[in-house]
């Protein structure tokens, strides 16, 4: 019975932390359905491919988790030093969410350019905080090659 | 008490952050200059892009619902992407597209654009320029008085301007002819003497027609003015002072082979059509030489109609930046 006794406390919190456990898995399962790509828009790594072909440079570009703006999936990295994140949005409504979202914060922030633009459910986010290029030719060259995937 | 100036100072921070966290933006639906005070030069970006800046001179711009349409010469920006040369005004399909409703170029003489006219659209190459040659609807007239305030925005900019051969002006032009435009006064592009004034001749509703041989450097070689009157203003004052009179004993107007006798003929309006209508007669420039206004701004004001009905709001003013460029 002694052992039982001590054996109770034991079992209780192995539950409790194989619960948490759970819970914890399953608080993780939206973030890795979040961290894979969309079906039927162009993926991130088509629009870098993209660029890398009309002579651009993307550079450090990974997945952002958890995906910001209302994405389901996204990557950041620079374009000829310009801040750029390019997005995989599940729904139209998620769509126009996210992109609002952006809008919002260049309202907050001093962003000296920005450009959003989507192809299919697929963003491409461009901020120059620092102007960097202020002839912005980089961006447009970016969107003339975002704007025929 | 303690309390109280804590929530004093509390809520003036709140109020001075919120004040600062929101930055200005505004957005461009088309490539467009940098105003200088951020760095001068040309923004080619030409989707929908935001800036910390609104535009330096807003009379070279269209603003719809906020969005702002470049509708401006780019060439004394330091813009090095493609060029187009057109002469007088003309509809910018361009804009037209952005905004879901006509919009018109009020440049006069011969200029730049990126864009180069949709195979559709009713424009004529002729002489390196194109000209446009199809009808206006009413709201061209309308809107002129507002935004042909883009040539005196250009006026004090010195650059140079497209050479164009005015001598094969196509006949379907409706539009003013001259040695005249964008940035003529700095010297920059057309040089030589004076640009001739002219001025409205007698009170009607009519079309003048007036033929100045000689040029200048710039390669406009010929100045015909084709100017509609719709309404009779306070200009008729200045017609009968005899200043068309030298005009008339001008020889090198009779020996042009477009030169007509100058008639006079009242009555409902009449569209431009080159050779026909009164002639218009250079006054002295000097009579109008006063800052920021030249001959091709005067004829601008001395012609355009007085009462052409409702604008869209107030006409743009110019901003205290909007000769950004010109020192650079």
């Amino acid at each position: 019975m002694k052992l039982s006794c001590s054996i109770l406390p034991t079992m209780l919190i192995a539950a409790a932390l194989s619960a948490c456990h759970k819970d914890k898995a399953a608080g993780e399962a939206p973030a890795a359905a979040a961290a894979s790509h969309v079906q039927g828009t162009p993926h991130t790594d088509e629009v870098l491919n993209a660029w890398r072909s009309a002579g651009l440079a993307p550079e450090g570009f990974g997945a952002e988790q958890p995906a910001p703006y209302s994405a389901a999936y996204c990557e950041h990295g620079k374009v000829h030093g310009v801040d750029t994140l390019v997005c995989e949005y599940a729904s139209d409504d998620a769509l126009a969410r996210g992109t609002q979202q952006v809008k919002d914060e260049w309202v907050r922030t001093d962003a000296h350019t920005g450009v959003i633009m989507h192809a299919k459910r697929t963003t491409m986010v461009t901020v120059d905080r620092e102007r960097r290029e202020p002839s912005g030719k980089t961006i447009s060259q970016m969107a003339k090659v975002f704007g025929k995937l | 008490m303690r309390r109280l100036s804590a929530l004093a100072t509390g809520l003036v921070v709140w109020v001075v952050l919120s004040a600062t966290a929101h930055a200005k933006v505004v957005e461009y639906v088309s490539q467009h200059p940098v105003p200088h005070k951020f760095g001068g030069g040309f923004c080619y970006i030409d989707v929908p892009h935001v800036h910390n800046y609104g535009p330096a001179d807003p009379r070279m711009y269209r603003e719809n619902t906020g969005q702002y349409y470049f509708v401006g010469d780019p060439a004394p920006f330091d813009y090095d992407g493609p060029r187009y040369t057109y002469y007088g005004g003309h509809p910018i399909p361009e804009a037209e597209s952005r905004f879901g409703h006509p919009a018109y170029c009020y440049i006069q003489g011969p200029h730049y654009h990126w864009y180069q006219p949709p195979p559709q659209a009713q424009f004529q190459l002729s002489g390196g320029a194109y000209w446009y040659v199809g009808n206006y609807p009413p709201a061209y007239y309308d809107e002129r008085p507002r935004y042909a305030t883009i040539n005196e925005a250009y006026a004090p900019i010195p650059y140079a301007r497209p050479v164009v051969d005015v001598r094969v002006a196509p006949v379907g032009f409706r539009g003013e002819i001259s040695v005249g435009g964008p940035g003529w006064r700095a010297g920059a592009a057309v040089g030589g003497p004076p640009a001739p004034v002219y001025a409205p001749p007698s009170p009607a509703v009519q079309i003048g027609v007036g033929i100045n041989l000689g040029g200048g450097p710039s390669g406009v070689v010929e100045r015909r003015e084709i100017i509609e009157r719709r309404e009779i203003d306070d200009e008729r004052h200045h017609h009968d002072h005899g200043r068309h009179e030298g005009w008339r004993d001008e020889p090198r107007f009779r020996e042009h082979p477009r030169y007509e006798p100058p008639r006079h003929e009242p009555g409902p309006m009449q569209f431009a059509h080159p050779g026909r209508g009164p002639a218009r007669e250079p006054v002295a420039p000097s009579q109008f030489a006063h800052p920021g206004h030249g001959p091709v701004q005067d004829a601008i004001h001395r012609t355009a109609p007085q009462n052409q009905g409702p604008t869209r709001g107030p006409a743009p003013q110019g901003h205290d930046d909007h000769h950004q460029n010109r020192h650079r």
